[in-house]
């Protein structure tokens, strides 16, 4: 039975590392309607971002990462100011086509420019495990918890109270009538992207010890994104956050007691049964 | 004015007699097509392969090209990227044989991709040669136009068998890929695991791209094998690795040949000490490997991985059998010529049997020291 916690404990360490990417996801989603499919290349630029600064300027990990941060959000106001700006009144569909072109765009030059080999990040925080109740975790995994849970709750809070966060909430419910309340909806576009895309940094840090470092590594991720977003309603952050913790255990659950190689199926399923009840997702705001 | 013209008449025709006469002074070519990963999670390896085979290509063009019934034949070479998606490698392959007219072709990287073109290649009477698929089928279903360049599932089988026996290990539990190379690899080493008596507790299988080991080694080491024994390759075991030392520290970890050592001891040098390696490849300052490696460190900045043996070897035993059969258009008479191919290599001899599988075999090692040891195993 207390195996059974131990898998759990993987699947919450998981799924906090899903939460942090799939909030970027669904703030951009929520507030610009735009879906994305380049945001794991984003969450990999983070990653090479703190590998670079790491190797370069050989700071602690915790300052390349807030660093990374900080860069990977200067990244996302260059991209709403060249790309998702000049094409705002361009169709969803077509946006999303745009996205999956950026998404290559970017994966190929990574590749080109640093080469397919992994890079590996040394931290401290890899070679101190711990031992909780019989689960060896290393510091790293627990820390993406820990952080997880800091920027979860940060972003809860920013959104509930403070101007901006309540602008961005405001966007996101109604576009048109917040421009008419004189919200400035250019700006509310650039801090969602900069947030946005300083969250997937963080979360490409984060992991990026553990899974290492290569111009691939984001494909998945935002798949996965992808799906605890449609899971726990498009737009929505308690949706992220739960979606994200909810995908993780039962990937874990399923690898341990079923099989490895079918996990992503039962991800799957679980999608399709929450869909077929809420068709709008968890938190999501139902389909009229 | 009738001299104008007379004039301007002389002066077409001997133009027209001079461009005829640079026509037959320009290089004459011969197109061989490459289909490997070069973008998506095999990058590395079909990298490493594709540039194995491009460094072949350079040197024999140096030597003026393939020598055949007194001319001399530069080879184009054309890459295609299948992304090591078996839809992509047919792709990829009809565009090499059908437009590019492409008469011989090294491919593609996973035994997937390689089943999937293997028929086109039968059916256009194209030569193909794949320098490391490895699961067993690919010389089994009677296609004459594939040979196999690589080290095979069956021959690393038996020598990893014999590793195993000699680390004194009895149980063990299967981590594999969970594609025909994987599960083949991991079905054939189950086979020849129980014949000798060791028990197999599991086969686990992981998907190309998951880099979350944590559920899986939890529930290995809640069934308490002596060892682990990995179907895996590079990127995939670099993160795995360490995840083993984080879940089951004390267990010993058996490669099936999937992994490049070097590669490995670069990327987590804390976590390998278990790590029983076996390679496909020799060792780096092997003096058989060692201009090529030399070369590839210069142009590349990093070590080359036996992939880019495998491919150079390829393409010299294509150069061979183009040369044997004294043409670069009829496959029929190449193919007979590669059937009889006689090539001692970097990754060892290459000689076909009738099924145009290869005799090649694995090295073991350890890591003891810090860095790769490299053996052949005594049997």
């Amino acid at each position: 039975m207390e195996v059974f916690f131990i898998h759990l404990a993987n699947g919450l360490a998981i799924g906090s590392s899903y939460v942090l990417i799939a909030l970027g996801f669904t703030l951009i989603f929520g507030i610009l309607d735009i879906i994305n499919l380049a945001h794991g290349e984003i969450y990999m630029l983070g990653a090479y971002c703190t590998y670079f600064i790491l190797e370069l300027l050989g700071v602690g990990f915790f300052p390349a990462l807030i660093l990374s941060a900080l860069i990977i959000a200067g990244v996302g106001l260059l991209l709403e100011r060249i790309l998702f700006y000049p094409l705002r009144e361009v169709p969803l569909l077509n946006l999303l086509l745009i996205s999956i072109g950026l998404s290559i765009f970017l994966q190929n030059a990574a590749t080109l420019l640093w080469t397919p080999e992994q890079r590996a990040i040394q931290t401290p925080y890899l070679t101190h495990t711990l031992n909780i109740f019989g689960l060896a975790i290393t510091m790293q995994r627990l820390l993406i918890v820990v952080v997880g849970v800091i920027v979860m709750v940060a972003v809860v809070i920013f959104i509930q109270r403070f101007r901006i966060g309540k602008a961005m909430r405001a966007v996101s419910q109604d576009k048109i009538g917040s421009a008419v309340a004189g919200i400035n909806i250019n700006m509310v576009r650039y801090v969602t992207l900069a947030i946005g895309c300083g969250l997937a940094s963080v979360a490409g840090s984060l992991v990026a010890p553990i899974y290492l470092v290569e111009p691939t590594m984001g494909a998945t991720p935002v798949f996965k994104a992808f799906v605890i977003v449609i899971l726990g309603g498009m737009g929505s952050v308690a949706g992220s956050i739960v979606g994200g913790l909810l995908l993780g255990v039962v990937e874990n659950l399923s690898a341990a007691y079923i099989s490895l190689a079918l996990k992503d199926t039962f991800a799957f399923i679980l999608l399709v049964l929450i869909l077929w009840v809420r068709p709008a997702g968890i938190f999501g705001k139902s389909l009229e | 004015m009738r001299v104008g013209k007379y004039l301007t008449t002389i002066l077409m025709a001997a133009a027209l007699l001079m461009l005829s006469g640079l026509d037959l002074q320009a290089a004459k070519t011969v197109k061989i097509g490459v289909i490997m990963p070069l973008s998506g999670q095999l990058s590395l390896d079909g990298t490493h392969e594709a540039n194995g085979v491009k460094m072949a290509v350079e040197d024999i063009n140096a030597q003026g090209g393939i020598k055949v019934g007194g001319e001399a034949y530069k080879i184009e070479l054309l890459v295609y990227d299948d992304q090591g998606i078996p839809k992509e490698s047919v792709a990829a392959m009809e565009k090499l044989v059908t437009r590019d007219g492409v008469k011989m072709v090294i491919g593609a990287y996973t035994s997937s991709s390689t089943l999937a073109v293997m028929p086109i290649a039968q059916r256009e009477k194209v030569v193909i040669c794949s320098p490391n698929s490895a699961a067993e089928k690919l010389t089994q279903v009677g296609n004459k136009w594939f040979f196999r360049g690589g080290v095979t599932s069956p021959g690393a089988v038996r020598t990893i068998t014999a590793f195993i026996k000699s680390l004194g290990i009895k149980s063990v539990v299967h981590l594999a890929i969970n594609d025909d190379y994987g599960r083949n690899t991991a079905a054939l080493n189950k086979a020849a695991q129980e014949k000798i008596g060791v028990k197999v507790l599991a086969q686990e299988y992981y998907d190309h791209g998951t880099t979350d080991f944590y559920s899986v080694l939890t529930k290995i080491k809640g069934m308490k094998p002596e060892a682990i024994f990995q179907v895996m390759e590079t990127k995939a075991a670099s993160i795995y690795v360490r995840q083993t030392k984080e879940i089951v520290p004390e267990l010993p970890l058996v490669d099936a040949g999937g992994v490049d050592p070097y590669m490995l001891l670069k990327l987590t040098p804390d976590a390998v000490a278990k790590w029983q390696i076996v390679s496909r490849g020799p060792a780096l300052d092997n003096p058989k490997v060692l201009p090529v490696v030399k070369r590839y460190r210069e142009k590349y900045n990093m070590d080359p991985m036996s992939y880019v043996f495998s491919g150079y070897d390829v393409m010299s035993i294509f150069r061979i059998a183009m040369e044997k059969a004294g043409t670069v258009t009829d496959t029929e008479k190449i193919r007979e010529a590669m059937t009889k191919t006689n090539y001692q290599g970097m990754m060892g001899h290459y000689y076909f049997d009738k099924n145009n599988e290869n005799s090649l075999d694995v090295w073991v090692g350890s890591y003891k020291g810090g860095k790769v040891n490299l053996w052949l195993l005594k049997k």
